[in-house]
């Protein structure tokens, strides 16, 4: 039986104005293939998810969902319904509760949802991230930064998605609580196996998560290959990652 | 050689005049089409009534009742001087309700929403809060944009309706109080001359003026540039664009429709 491929990105070019920040992107992911994407900061990283989730038009280039090409706006919808995404910067919004920002989806989305169902299910979510369950009815700018990290990463699984996304998970959070969200996520990643695409500077999260690496630089693919390999490789630019 | 670089200046400014021009027909296209089709979040658009309409109303108050004074005091002393005092409580409801009124409240609205409208999207924008709801599948448009529109359009007319009140009312109480004007003869001059045309005209340029500020708001704010500074930006463009365009359109329909 020939394996199914998730998500295809073919040649994928983005340019904004006249500055190339996309050029030529290529990559297959196989169901229960984790992706990890690093490169420094303003390698296109984000903007490579960005057209991936059909957020930014490509300036050329193609997009296959299980094998499928993603075109026009209901494609893109489809696409985007199957797709749990946390955002660098955490992207919560401030004038719901934390529950309501985890079940946002669903809430928004059902003619008359269920609302004491629907806040049991978020608060599960939450103790699922290591989170109390009282901050339910908080605010997000009543949360720390790792908080709200969390409530992200909630947020994001609270759907049950094919595919999850996390854009820089651990950016700007000390070591122990980055240790504990890369648990999280590969527990997430563990349990559900689903496909997952992870941006990151953090090498550690790629070297224990990661089935495959993608060195982004200056907007191309720089290194590709599985954690193993990116050990032997003898790229500069990975060496760098790699020895920190 | 200059010429030619005035002319490709020119062009340049042109091309981005296209381009914004461009941005927003798509973007008054998409309000039309995401409005016509759905969802319509009414507990949302009853929230956004309640701040947009109801929160403005003291600071519209305020402005027409001085106005209102203000505009009966210089009446009165132009009118003095043909012997035509007893014109004031007239022309101050017909000023007030044509004119002051209506265009009060879209330069206040202008500077009170239009503002806040684009500084609250434009930092959704600039937090990735908008990426996120398309991801969370509700469009923008229905969940943040129309709602806004529709609060701003209808709020203007009603504030402006109050306004009038308001500001016949400052004029009144300096009439009686200041200008020694018989309260009940003020009233009836006040209600003699004022006709409905009057009345309806100015809400209908109030409700055009609150779709302009409803629209430039949220247009600026969904188009915010990267970081801080452009919020700050986007702020700025949304008042200045909104309030010179509710006095541009405020001419255009005086002349089109209502000057007779
Ligand atoms: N809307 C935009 N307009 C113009 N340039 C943009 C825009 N968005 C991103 N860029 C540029 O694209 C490049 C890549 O940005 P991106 O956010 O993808 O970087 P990144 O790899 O995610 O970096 P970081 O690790 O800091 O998050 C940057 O040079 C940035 O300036
Ligand atoms: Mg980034």
């Amino acid at each position: 039986m020939i394996k199914k491929t998730k998500i295809e990105v073919k040649n994928l070019n983005k340019t904004i104005g006249d500055k190339q920040i996309l050029s030529n992107i290529s990559f297959k992911l196989r169901p229960e293939e984790h992706l990890v994407i690093i490169g420094s900061s303003g390698a296109g990283k984000s903007m490579l998810i960005k057209c991936l989730l059909g957020l930014e038009d490509l300036s050329s280039g193609s997009i296959f969902f299980e094998n499928n090409l993603v075109s026009g706006n209901e494609d893109k919808r489809r696409l985007l319904n199957k797709l749990g995404v946390c955002f660098q910067s955490n992207a919560l919004f401030d004038s719901y509760k934390t529950w309501e920002n985890i079940a946002f989806k669903t809430l928004y989305n059902e003619r008359s949802p269920n609302i004491s169902k629907l806040k049991k299910l978020a608060i599960e979510r939450l103790e699922e991230v290591g989170l109390p369950r009282n901050i339910a009815e908080h605010y997000p700018s009543e949360l720390s930064g790792g908080m709200q990290k969390r409530v992200g990463i909630a947020r994001s699984i609270f759907s049950e998605p094919d595919v999850l996304i996390f854009d820089e998970p651990t950016t700007g959070l000390d070591p122990i609580m980055s240790k504990k969200i890369i648990s999280l996520i590969g527990k997430i990643i563990e349990n559900s196996k689903k496909t997952a695409i992870t941006i990151t500077h953090d090498i550690n999260l790629a070297m224990l998560l990661a089935s495959k690496i993608i060195l982004l630089d200056s907007g191309k693919i720089e290194w590709t290959g599985s954690p193993t390999k990116a050990l032997l490789s003898k790229n500069k630019l990975l060496k760098v990652f790699l020895n920190g | 050689m200059k010429i030619v670089f005035y002319v490709a200046y020119i062009g340049k400014l042109f091309l981005i005049f296209l381009t914004k021009l461009g941005r927003f027909t798509r973007f008054t296209w998409r309000i039309i089409s995401q409005g016509y089709h759905g969802p319509f979040y009414t507990k949302i658009f009853l929230n956004h009534l309640i701040n947009i309409g109801f929160l403005s109303l003291p600071v519209v108050g305020l402005t027409t009742i001085f106005t209102g004074a203000a505009l009966a005091l210089q009446i009165y002393s132009g009118g003095t001087r043909f012997n035509a005092e007893s014109v004031v409580p007239s022309i101050v409801a017909i000023g007030i309700c044509r004119e002051l009124g209506p265009v009060l409240c879209g330069l206040i609205m202008a500077g009170r929403v239009a503002s806040s409208i684009s500084a609250e999207i434009g930092t959704m924008k600039v937090t990735e809060q908008i990426d996120a709801l398309y991801t969370l599948n509700a469009n923008p448009y229905n969940f943040l944009i129309i709602p806004r529109v529709l609060a701003c359009f209808i709020s203007l007319p009603l504030l402006t309706l109050i306004g009038d009140i308001l500001g016949i009312l400052g004029g009144f109480l300096v009439g009686v109080s200041t200008l020694d004007f018989n309260p009940t003869n003020y009233l009836l001059n006040t209600v003699k001359f004022l006709e409905i045309a009057d009345i309806n005209s100015g809400l209908i340029k109030a409700a055009i003026f609150g779709l302009i500020i409803g629209v430039l708001g949220t247009f600026h704010g969904l188009h915010t540039e990267v970081g801080a500074k452009g919020v700050g930006k986007a702020t700025i463009n949304s008042v200045v664009w909104s309030s010179i365009s509710v006095l541009a359109a405020n001419y255009i329909l005086t002349e089109a429709l209502f000057y007779k």
